[in-house]
């Protein structure tokens, strides 16, 4: 009776560990739907440190904290429920009663990726929402260029070739073009100084490559937005950190496997161990 | 502009003209006393005195009455024939409507009278640039008060192209004056950035009303939820919900005569909890909203008495910045 009991157990316990394990298959669709993903980048080279924060209109998820980022650098990128959001800042080891400025306001929508900046010098800091695009140009790579350098008021970007965009003022961005893969070199010029820097661009790949200050000069800053359409964002390539954007799921059927599996073998060692003992109580008895 | 940037109403105009001239006078008999020349000559003397006396009060006279014409003079020469409207109770009350709820960082295109007319009332002398022929400091505007004169100025292109919305209108027929918003890149871009901005504030909006922390009560709801609030109220009450639980009392103030969709630009807010918790409450409310910068800075921020009790009325600028909600960049 109790083996019954127990052979009815095996199934019952390995279907709750499954459902525990598994993402729910039928929720995970739409969790995706009702997410977008967000990175700040600090293009404001007198800014000082501070933290971004962001509270959605619908008050139903928490308060989104992005600590801060050196300039030049951006954040790995963050999933964040869909919904439109005020974005605020506060200098870092400010205390917590010191209500953070508002800065901005930002509209996320499904699967759709958005980098906040903060750019131009200290005094008249200012803050954009650049909105990234998901979808790669297959065989080509996607580049857009954005324009951060204070010291020079306007720039022109080329790939040697062909111009990429400018002049381009303080704060403004081209669009994505269309660049053959292969190595490039990357080309911007102000009024008064120059740099030049050689990029991997990879066949279905989207690239912001964002022209900073450098001790008296230019310097061209390359990120990598996407690889690949469809895939989600996963963060600066140049920063040195990879994304925390969640991948899309792998199929649970070899851990569905792996634990079945487990499972079978615990319950037949179960039977084999309770068959040992009784032939051994057999065995005593029949002495 | 110069002359414009240097009126100062109210200065000290001096001592009066007859006391002038009496004491220029009374010293003049007290030196002469003193000499022979005066003894020698006192019928002529005298004669000298009176006639300086009477072309010094005359000239007194003439100077006070010029003084106090040149607005007025400025104005029609400005505009063109048209008629004192800068005097009239329209220009009056465009003015203080300019001066009341015009974003400090606006820029105002006026008719050289209008222009003397606000600074008369106040509003700051570099906010304000004066029109003349062609207009060439349009582009440069954020609004401009559409007087007889700068209709004559700018004609059937200021409504139709450069112009098209009014946010306030006052007077009527010939005199009617509007406050128009400046369209930069045209009519057409105008009209879609507007409708764009209703679009985002009507959405921004129905996620703002179903925040636990955040009580409106029918009327502010609808209008929240018909995309009638202006943006940065939007953003303010989204941060302020984040700290505290806030009851809207209402919204109001989208200005007289402005055309349909004009944002609203005032909001009235109370506390929660205990009598003694909502005074504590909103003047924090008050303090962090006081604490922000540019487009997010309230012109008035003021604590008023209600029906209900103590409330905290926030207004924000005209013009109604268009496309925040949908990522516009902000310059602090």
């Amino acid at each position: 009776m109790k083996l019954r009991v127990a052979a009815a157990l095996v199934p019952l316990s390995l279907a709750l560990v499954l459902v525990g394990a598994a993402p729910p298959a039928a929720a995970q669709p739409a969790a995706a739907q009702a997410t977008g993903w967000i990175r700040w980048g600090n293009w404001s080279p007198s800014a000082p440190d501070f933290d971004i924060y962001l509270n959605s209109f619908s008050g139903s998820s928490g308060m989104t904290v992005i600590r801060h980022v050196r300039y030049g650098h951006v954040s790995v990128y963050r999933a964040i429920p869909t919904g439109q959001y005020t974005v605020a800042m506060r200098d870092s080891g400010a205390p917590a009663n010191t209500p953070p400025t508002l800065s901005a306001s930002v509209q996320v929508t499904p699967r759709m990726a958005y980098t906040i900046v903060s750019m131009g010098p200290a005094s008249h800091l200012g803050v954009q929402v650049l909105k990234e695009t998901m979808m790669s140009s297959p065989g080509k790579a996607l580049v857009r260029i954005v324009q951060e350098s204070v010291a020079q008021h306007r720039v022109s970007v080329n790939d040697g070739s062909r111009a990429l965009g400018g002049p381009l003022e303080l704060g403004s961005y081209t669009g994505f073009l269309k660049v053959s893969p292969g190595w490039q070199a990357i080309h911007a010029t102000g009024y008064s100084a120059t740099a030049t820097k050689h990029v991997l661009l990879r066949a279905n790949t989207i690239h912001t490559l964002v022209v900073l200050d450098n001790e008296g000069g230019l310097r061209i800053h390359s990120l990598q937005d996407a690889v690949g359409s469809g895939t989600m964002p996963t963060g600066g390539a140049a920063t040195g950190l990879g994304g925390t954007a969640p991948k899309p799921g792998a199929s649970p059927a070899p851990w569905l496997a792996i634990m079945a599996g487990g499972g079978l073998l615990a319950a037949m060692g179960t039977i084999r161990l309770r068959r040992n003992r009784r032939h051994a109580a057999h065995a005593i008895i029949d002495r | 502009m110069g002359e414009q940037a240097n009126y100062r109403p109210g200065t000290n105009p001096g001592p009066p003209w007859p006391t002038l001239v009496a004491t220029t006078v009374r010293l003049w008999l007290r030196r002469g006393t003193r000499g022979t020349l005066f003894r020698r000559h006192r019928v002529a003397a005298l004669t000298v005195l009176a006639a300086t006396a009477l072309v010094a009060g005359g000239l007194a006279i003439a100077l006070t009455r010029q003084a106090g014409a040149a607005p007025a003079s400025g104005m029609e020469a400005a505009q063109g024939g048209v008629g004192p409207v800068a005097r009239s109770p329209a220009a009056g009350m465009a003015a203080t409507w300019v001066v009341r709820q015009v974003g400090r960082d606006a820029i105002v295109g006026c008719d050289p009278g209008m222009c003397r007319l606000l600074v008369a009332h106040g509003f700051p002398a570099g906010g304000l640039l004066a029109l003349g022929p062609g207009a060439p400091g349009l582009h440069l505007c954020d609004v401009i008060v559409a007087t007889p004169a700068i209709g004559k100025l700018l004609g059937g292109r200021l409504e139709r192209e450069d112009a098209p919305a009014v946010i306030a209108g006052f007077g009527s027929g010939r005199a009617r004056i509007d406050i128009r918003a400046i369209a930069p890149r045209g009519a057409t871009a105008y009209r879609g950035a507007l409708s764009a901005d209703w679009a985002a504030r009507r959405k921004a909006a129905a996620q703002l009303v179903t925040s636990p922390r955040i009580h409106t009560g029918d009327a502010a709801r609808q209008e929240l939820l018909t995309g009638k609030v202006d943006s940065r109220l939007l953003i303010t009450l989204a941060a302020l919900a984040a700290s505290y639980p806030v009851h809207v009392v209402g919204f109001g103030d989208a200005g007289p005569g402005a055309a349909a969709g004009m944002p609203l630009r005032e909001m009235e807010i109370a506390g929660t909890g205990s009598p003694a918790y909502r005074a504590a409450e909103l003047q924090h409310i008050r303090s962090s909203v006081l604490a922000q910068h540019s487009v997010f800075l309230p012109t008035h921020v003021s604590l008023v008495r209600m029906a209900g009790g103590a409330a905290l009325r926030i207004e924000f600028g005209a013009p109604s910045p268009l496309g925040l909600l949908i990522g516009r960049p902000v310059t602090q």
